[in-house]
């Protein structure tokens, strides 16, 4: 039995750059040099992630699960 | 683009009235209309007694909105708005030093204004322009003795200011614009001041409000002040709380372009709706006791800068603004009071009592 991460994915084509991404979760989206978010492969917590997908003014947050790398069962 | 173009006018002739037929209200209901530019649209121009073209980015939709949008960002950035902070620091620092020195003040002209009008003259890369922008008062329309609004002062700077971007082009926004292009031409006068009428007019009297708020609520929360200045990392939360509370920009135009309704009500395809911004930031489902003030709130998803692709432009540059402000007051004196009666023009928002606009804000240090 094993559980699914969730990883965070930035549309580069539709995020502003606002950062309420990064406000919320500094530890995984940063503002990159041009303006864009960028969303760290870490671990985070899923409230608060779907918080930032909901928080993102032009919906560029998807979340993606992604099964453990090695299976633990 | 001229196909665009016809069709952009074609719609404007089409909205079947210039007042709003009903207010979006509700947090889900404003955020997703607001995200929905296809429901909703933009094709609109507001403001018709002082502008006779659109506010750009700001009354187009995608997939021009972005274009527009794509000249400004140089300027709104994160990382340029946060490469602004010691020079707003400055600002702030000698605003609150003159508080404290003559122990009272009217704090909607004399302390929230010149903040304001410093910092988007230095945004903008136009510092010798501060005195002038503070000098336009609280409101960037001019009143009329008549009551009507009257936008010429405003064109009159932007047509200056883009005569000089033109002739000796610098790395100021309006040259920016000046020496932008889309889809291989330069932008049509129209554009330029478009663009130029946004970035002066929507955050100006907005944030000048924001700062008024916060001297007001402040003045009478001793504990609060003795909070935040102990805890300055505490600054932000409090601000988005004012932001929520005062929703500087209570509500935004969209055309409807198809029927819809909703508990808020209901428009028929071509009437103009309210995106009910703070309706949205009082919605009691959202947010505890929302007619009460509480700087600590956490959550706080306020839509005090709209959602969606109109999310505005200049929310980095105002968040600064007001956290410098708050930094630089709260260290340079003990604390404030009221100092004698202010004059707030209130409004009632699903229910609780809202200041709408500060005009006098006395105010006089204490301990």
């Amino acid at each position: 039995m094993s559980i699914d991460r969730l990883r965070a994915a930035v549309d580069r084509d539709e995020c502003f750059g606002f950062g309420f991404c990064a406000d919320l979760l500094p530890d995984i989206f940063v503002i990159d040099e041009t303006g864009h978010a960028v969303a760290r492969d870490m671990d985070a917590d899923k409230a608060l992630l779907e918080q930032a997908v909901g928080d993102c003014p032009r919906s560029a947050i998807e979340l993606i699960r992604v099964p453990p790398a090695v299976p633990t069962g | 683009m001229s196909g665009r173009r016809a069709g952009r006018e074609a719609s404007l002739i089409g909205v079947r009235r210039l007042m709003a037929v009903a207010e979006i209200t509700g947090h889900a209901a404003v955020k997703a209309a607001a995200k929905d530019p296809v429901t909703f649209s933009s094709d609109l121009l507001g403001d018709r007694d002082v502008r006779t073209y659109r506010q750009l980015p700001l009354e187009v939709d995608p997939p021009e909105h972005g274009a527009y949008r794509a000249i400004l960002a140089p300027v709104f950035a994160r990382p340029a708005i946060a490469a602004l902070e010691p020079a707003l620091r400055a600002v702030a620092a000698g605003i609150a030093a003159r508080f404290a020195a003559r122990g009272h003040v009217e704090a909607v002209h004399e302390l929230a204004l010149p903040m304001v009008g410093a910092s988007i003259a230095i945004a903008f890369g136009r510092p010798q322009d501060a005195d002038e922008l503070v000098g336009w008062g609280t409101e960037s329309w001019e009143t009329m003795p008549d009551g009507r609004r009257d936008g010429s002062r405003l064109e009159r700077y932007l047509g200056r200011v883009f005569a000089e971007a033109d002739e000796h082009p610098g790395t100021d926004a309006f040259s920016l614009v000046a020496r932008a292009e889309l889809e291989g031409r330069r932008l049509s006068r129209e554009e330029r001041h478009g663009l130029g009428n946004l970035i002066l007019a929507g955050g100006r009297d907005t944030v000048i409000g924001l700062i008024a708020g916060a001297m007001w609520h402040l003045a009478a929360e001793q504990g609060e002040r003795v909070r935040l200045a102990a805890h300055p990392g505490r600054i932000p939360a409090a601000v988005e709380e004012l932001l929520r509370f005062l929703s500087p920009l209570p509500a935004i135009e969209r055309v409807a372009t198809e029927d819809i309704s909703g508990p808020w009500g209901r428009a028929h395809g071509g009437d103009l709706v309210l995106l009910g911004f703070a309706a949205a930031n009082h919605d009691a489902t959202v947010f505890t006791d929302p007619g009460t003030v509480n700087l600590e709130r956490s959550p706080n998803p306020h839509v005090a800068f709209g959602n969606g692709p109109h999310t505005c432009i200049g929310v980095h540059l105002a968040r600064l603004e007001a956290r410098v402000f708050l930094e630089a007051l709260l260290a340079a004196v003990p604390g404030w009071r009221l100092d004698g009666e202010p004059e707030i023009a209130w409004a009632t928002v699903e229910g609780s009592r809202v200041p709408a606009r500060f005009d006098r804000v006395p105010v006089e240090v204490a301990p």
